[in-house]
């Protein structure tokens, strides 16, 4: 069929009885860049919990610390220039950070699975894809090489490669920028991991490809029954594959609640000003921007971190102590002292 | 359209690019980044041309000011002939003519001061003495939103979004009359890209410029633009008030586009009719014959493999290419969509290879 | 931001002019500055060595030959009854002024020729760069020694022949760095505002090369220094009664086992100089690297 088409839908439903052990349970994460003489902390007290079957969204801007925090649940930070401070990352009730790395590399592709963001640099230029991807199975599971082969050639087409024997011969210079993503998701799945990290998807693709691959990490997650974290800085992106939202500004999680929430009850200043600063098609709506820079590490003010730049600071409570992440109830929480008094602006109004 | 002289205008352009030789000079890979475009810009106004990698969008843009030379065409620039033009007159003309480019960090010499960045096109030009040239600079700074101590620091020391004000404001000093907006803001995070693009229209409307503004994101450019130009493999497919394009659209590319723009807003989005393209998006290096994207249409017939369509232009300026709406005029906007969804299988089987 | 650009950013603070930047981090390498500060005592001592009331390097006394180092003289005498320190001061001298002869020629020869090739490509780069990989395949003592028997057998026309196999390293250095350069935006950018080439290649393309020009220069000075001791030593470079460091080496050579001090004098005089040239264009590479944008 030539055609992929998509017509209304409700959204997928949630797992019940939340007394289920989440798939991840990240507390007290902190993340520091490693300078000439100090350590800067950079990502402080993240505490992320993800059911399972949830598509969860970390959605910010440059230098909010979301590839950070995802590199780091994954343990793939290059310890010479980032490192984890201090925190837990439980998989399953498994503490990742404790783990040794051979334990790690067991972990990654077998429990984890990894989609990058740039695909042109992600594939390594000398090998096949088939070579690749044969290799994650094989590394994972005991088969051998024909079974492996088969295996590949299958999961090619599960993401939607065509004429999936002869791409698996070809190497990643043959093939397009969405070609090669589907193969890294191929990748990423191809041991049926119960937890995926896709980290900037489609930030690399052109708007078209772009579609095609998140209809794609849609529908995988959901016949293979994956929980999902998706870091992007593209709203539209969060509104079409995720379930539930965690908004990150200068190394924190600032507010998260589900997808619908998030847009059209936000309940924090930046995520407010965030909707603001988008333009739609057909939408008649002065984009107003946030002036000013996010702080950088190691130079974060006292207090509220957004406040230098918000509209609604008093002081002093914004400005004068760190602003913990205060549970407006059992799903969301927001990082603004002023949540109550505030009626913010969301998309529809 | 208005019957004043437009600002820019290009006919029947042309540009390939031949990537690989063979030993004895035969072009192997040929490049077809620009087929037959023709297009105007009025004074004052903005044209946006939205397009996908490979469109040849950028290219297009680069040839309109002749910073690369094209294989055909014709180029008018107010009253001259910007092709025919001779070097030192060329020269002068830029400072009418000028770009503010995608990448902020690449954009700015590392080395160089912001004062001495920003008076580079002054001193090639040549116009008025060193006070002039600080006055001019001077001016130019508040109204980008950078302060007067800007001019002794180096580009390191400003974010992306300060970094690009330096760049517009490197290409206003001159006081130009068009400016062609490379995917200005693509570089940007999205809180700085609203500012940018903020600030863009308002010295658009203080300095009466007019704008080709190239980008592959059309809500950026619809919300920049007064009309718009949809750009597929080197061809313009569909071109019109911006409004026009973005919602009552003919094309069914464009339908594709618009599907792919992503709403924040996620019940519209998941109860949005969408169509999604199959395939990856062919090179230029191996355009289709007939029309470019018969390949990939759902509306495709057999004469689309066998004849390019012409972009045939209505009395209300709005112009399509495409065989199959040109016949059908009820086709536009979310009738399209749905005729698109509906659609028959393409005539011709072609495998994207 | 990507993850390098993050873990950049406190590092590099507020720090504005790249000048004081750059001194900065080279201060922090302390073998480098006491390389620098060995080198620049050893050429105050070269220069100053006629003032300071040391003997004649020339004087012969043959009654006083080959003795050992004295209050008198205080390297000793060399075979002739010449001071040795005085000798080995003067040598140092040639040897520098040689070198810096050599690396001059190197430059003038490779370097405006590469940046301009690196910036605009096209055909006319691909003979010049084939000229330049000929000409590197000679093996370089033996041109050295080709061009100085046309020329003659001084010490200018032998580093002018040294400086000539130089040229093509200093021209693949230059036409790389600005064909990286060439890539950057803001050269294009220039191009658009309708600048000249080789405005540009001035005003942009030379000061953003520079870094990897003067580490180039700081090793082709070392090797310099190095190349001339190799031709003096065959005999084809500085004529007697001058002397420079490898034509010291050169006639103490027969003299190695009666009085090695005579070898060894000259040559820790070189190995110390190529030393310090070397530490200090290793640290400018380092430095220069580290500050990358």
């Amino acid at each position: 069929m030539n055609w992929m088409m998509r017509t209304g839908g409700a959204a997928p439903a949630l797992p019940t009885a939340e007394q289920a052990e989440p798939a991840l349970l990240v507390e007290a994460l902190q993340i520091g860049l490693v300078g000439a003489r100090a350590v800067t902390p950079v990502v402080t007290g993240l505490d992320l919990s993800l059911a399972r079957q949830e598509v969860l969204g970390l959605v910010g801007e440059s230098g909010s610390g979301k590839s950070l925090t995802s590199l780091a649940i994954a343990r793939l930070l290059d310890t010479r220039s980032v490192r984890v401070l201090h925190g837990s990352v439980r998989l399953f009730g498994r503490d990742l950070l404790a783990c040794s790395e051979a334990e790690m590399r067991a972990v990654r592709g077998k429990d984890i699975g990894m989609i990058f963001q740039d695909p042109m640099t992600s594939l390594d230029p000398a090998f096949t894809t088939g070579y690749q991807l044969t290799s994650v199975i094989r590394r994972h599971t005991a088969v051998d090489k024909q079974a492996a082969r088969r295996r590949a050639v299958e999961l090619l087409g599960l993401v939607g490669i065509g004429d999936p024997r002869r791409r698996i011969d070809q190497y990643p210079h043959q093939l397009s920028g969405g070609m090669r993503q589907r193969v890294m998701i191929a990748m990423a799945i191809a041991c049926e991991p119960r937890v995926l990290i896709a980290d900037e998807p489609t930030t690399a693709l052109d708007a078209t490809t772009q579609a095609q691959i998140l209809e794609l990490i849609k529908n995988l997650a959901r016949t293979l029954r994956m929980s999902t974290i998706i870091t992007t800085h593209d709203l539209g992106v969060i509104a079409e594959v995720c379930d539930t939202v965690a908004v990150m500004y200068a190394g924190q999680i600032v507010e998260h609640a589900t997808t619908e929430q998030i847009f059209y009850h936000p309940q924090h200043p930046y995520t407010e000003r965030l909707l603001l600063s988008l333009p739609r098609v057909g939408v008649e709506q002065e984009m107003l921007g946030i002036p000013g820079a996010p702080p950088r590490a190691g130079d974060f003010p006292p207090g509220c971190r957004f406040a230098p730049r918000c509209e609604y600071v008093t002081k002093p409570q914004c400005v004068a102590n760190p602003v913990p992440l205060k549970q407006l109830d059992a799903a969301r929480g927001s990082r603004c002292v002023r949540s109550e008094q505030l009626t913010l602006q969301g998309v529809r109004t | 359209m208005t019957g004043s002289t437009p600002l820019l205008s290009a006919r029947n352009i042309h540009k390939a690019f031949t990537i690989r030789q063979s030993a004895l000079g035969r072009a192997r890979e040929v490049v077809h980044a620009v087929n037959d475009v023709s297009l105007d810009i009025a004074p004052g106004s903005t044209l946006g041309i939205v397009g996908e990698s490979g469109s040849g969008k950028s290219t297009l843009g680069r040839v309109c000011l002749r910073m690369v030379e094209a294989d055909r065409g014709q180029i008018r620039f107010g009253d001259a002939d910007l092709r025919a033009m001779p070097a030192g007159q060329l020269r002068r003309t830029r400072s009418h003519m000028t770009t503010i480019f995608q990448d902020p960090y690449s954009a700015l010499d590392p080395q160089w001061t912001v004062g001495r960045i920003i008076e580079e096109p002054l001193r090639i030009n040549g116009s008025g003495g060193r006070a002039e040239r600080h006055q001019m600079i001077a001016d130019i700074l508040p109204l980008v939103g950078l302060s007067a101590d800007a001019i002794h620091r180096v580009p390191r020391s400003f974010s992306g979004g300060q970094r690009q004000r330096i760049v517009i404001a490197r290409a206003l000093v001159t006081r130009p009359k068009l400016v062609f907006c490379d995917e200005p803001v693509s570089a940007l995070d999205v809180s700085t890209r609203a500012q940018v693009l903020g600030l863009l229209r308002e010295l658009q409307r203080e300095f009466d410029l007019a704008y080709l503004f190239v980008s592959h994101d059309l809500g950026v450019v619809e919300r920049m633009s007064d009309r718009i130009a949809v750009m597929y493999l080197g061809s313009i497919v569909e071109i019109g008030a911006a409004d026009r394009v973005a919602q009552g659209y003919r094309h069914p590319y464009t339908a594709a586009l618009v599907s792919a723009s992503p709403a924040p807003d996620p019940l519209a989005q998941r109860a949005r009719n969408r169509v999604v393209l199959n395939g990856d998006p062919p090179s230029p290096v191996d355009i289709p014959a007939g029309c470019p994207f018969h390949p990939r249409c759902a509306l495709a017939i057999a004469r689309c493999a066998t004849d390019k369509p012409e972009l045939v232009m209505g009395a209300d300026g709005h112009g399509v290419a495409c065989h199959v709406t040109n016949a059908d005029l009820a086709l536009t906007g979310d009738g399209l969509l749905d005729s698109v969804l509906a659609g028959r299988k393409p005539a011709v089987e072609r495998t994207i290879s | 931001m990507t993850l390098q650009e993050i873990s950049i950013a406190p590092a590099a603070g507020l720090s504005e002019a790249r000048r004081v930047g750059t001194l900065h981090a080279f201060g922090r390498r302390r073998l480098a500055v006491a390389a620098v500060v060995v080198f620049v005592l050893i050429v105050l001592a070269a220069l100053l060595a006629p003032v300071l009331g040391l003997h004649n390097p020339n004087t012969q006394a043959l009654t006083d030959r080959l003795r050992g180092p004295s209050w008198n003289h205080l390297l000793g005498t060399d075979e002739l009854g010449r001071d040795q320190l005085a000798r080995i001061l003067a040598a140092t001298k040639i040897s520098l002024w040689a070198s810096c002869q050599a690396t001059v020629v190197g430059v003038v020869l490779g370097v405006p020729i590469g940046l301009a090739m690196g910036l605009v490509g096209g055909r006319a780069d691909s003979v010049i760069s084939r000229a330049f990989d000929s000409l590197q395949s000679i093996p370089p003592l033996i041109l050295a020694i080709a061009i100085v028997a046309i020329v003659g057998r001084n010490l200018t026309p032998a580093m002018i022949a040294i400086g000539i196999v130089f040229s093509p390293t200093f021209y693949r250095v230059s036409r790389a760095a600005a064909s990286t350069i060439a890539g950057e935006t803001y050269i294009e950018a220039s191009r658009s505002m309708g600048q000249r080439t080789y405005k540009i290649v001035l005003a942009h393309v030379l000061g953003n090369a520079s870094s990897a020009l003067i580490v180039q220069v700081s090793t082709t000075f070392a090797f310099g220094i190095l190349a001339e001791a190799a031709l003096s030593y065959l005999g084809l470079g500085v004529q007697p009664p001058s002397a420079s460091l490898g034509s010291m080496l050169t006639s103490a050579a027969n003299l190695l086992n009666s009085s090695p001090q005579l070898t060894v004098e000259p040559g820790v005089v070189i190995i110390v100089l190529v030393l310090c040239v070397s530490l200090v264009g290793d640290a400018l590479r380092d430095v220069s690297a580290g500050e990358l944008r």
